[in-house]
């Protein structure tokens, strides 16, 4: 059983790496709220953010690495 | 960074801007003060944002420093706050610049790198989006075409034409992605009595290249660390009386390597593999 669950687990493993997989919500659902500080400790949120025309938020690895 | 040189280009067309990771306010404002960044980075240090999105890389480890990272992406929100579009690439090592979203989703013309080719019926100007970028990154080459009066030159779909077309020169340095062809017009000929699809006046055409990985691309550059990539623009062109013999035109966009910055945090700030 446990061997059947690694192996589907390896498949799906498989599939991600091969598949073009869909990141994050779906296009046309909002972003869901957050409250984030910056690198000078002052906070964000997703309506701060917002500008007229909307906003570009860019997810990365990390900045230390 | 990429972002910060595109920073003046998002604000001009109304865009909020902002960059989100799992590091702690403390290392991000360590990399800000070194790389001179001032656009918002926000501290996700618990991945929660990242977990509500959906988008915590799951193939790293739980044991690992690096848990909590995101798949690398970016998220394009409406007014509202809702999804409009979305930038993610499967290959993490393969980036979407800032430069090729602007091109991409908000027409933004690529103004780097850019050459001037003289052709026969028409002059070009070829550009990229960026002209130093780092391993994996993806940017977006144009040709600014302008045909000369009453001259038109024949688009994808035409039949028994020549159909104007871009190839690149297979590179090691950088993978060309497909072409996109702006909508044609459709041209009614009388000597010939048939109506074609044409692109007269100036028109733009745009394709992205994704740059290789470093390995790849280190012994490839200059001494001065500089790479080109090639290609040719076929066309035939014609006006209301005749067509000329086609054309081959040389394309060349040379680029500065950008080096990944290695330097990290001083120790004491590092992310430890938690329970340490």
């Amino acid at each position: 059983m446990r061997k059947t669950a690694q192996a589907a687990g390896l498949i799906a493993a498989a599939t991600l790496l091969f598949a073009a997989r869909d990141y994050g919500p779906a296009i046309g659902s909002r972003m869901p709220d957050f409250s984030l500080r910056d690198q000078n400790g002052a906070t964000h949120t997703l309506q701060s953010l917002l500008k007229p025309k909307g906003a570009v938020i860019l997810f990365f690895r990390s900045a230390d690495w | 960074m990429e972002l910060e040189k595109n920073k003046a280009e998002f604000d001009k067309l109304g865009l909020g801007l902002a960059a989100i990771s799992y590091d702690s306010v403390e290392v991000l404002h360590n990399f800000a003060e070194r790389r001179k960044i001032d656009f918002p980075m926000l501290s996700d240090a618990d991945s929660k944002t990242i977990r509500a999105l959906n988008i915590l890389n799951d193939t790293v480890p739980k044991d690992s420093a690096f848990y909590g990272v995101p798949f690398p992406g970016t998220f394009i929100l409406d007014a509202q706050g809702r999804i409009v579009a979305k930038y993610f690439e499967d290959d993490f090592r393969e980036r979407y610049t800032a430069g090729d979203i602007l091109a991409h989703q908000y027409g933004v013309a690529p103004a780097a790198a850019k050459t001037d080719v003289q052709g026969r019926q028409l002059q070009l100007t070829a550009s990229a989006s960026s002209s130093n970028p780092a391993p994996g990154e993806r940017l977006t080459l144009a040709l600014d075409i302008d045909l000369k009066p009453n001259m038109h030159v024949y688009a994808p779909g035409v039949e028994g034409y020549i159909a104007i077309d871009w190839k690149m020169k297979d590179s090691e340095a950088a993978a060309a992605h497909e072409v996109a062809f702006p909508a044609s017009e459709k041209l009614y000929l009388q000597a010939i009595d048939e109506t074609v699809p044409v692109y007269r006046n100036h028109f733009r055409l745009t394709r992205d290249i994704t740059i290789a990985q470093e390995a790849k691309i280190k012994p490839l550059v200059d001494a001065s660390g500089n790479f080109s990539v090639e290609g040719t623009l076929r066309y035939q062109a014609c006006d209301d009386r005749l067509c000329y013999v086609p054309q081959d035109l040389p394309l060349k966009w040379t680029f500065h390597l950008e080096n990944f910055d290695r330097q990290r945090v001083p120790p004491e700030l590092q992310r430890k593999p938690p329970g340490q």
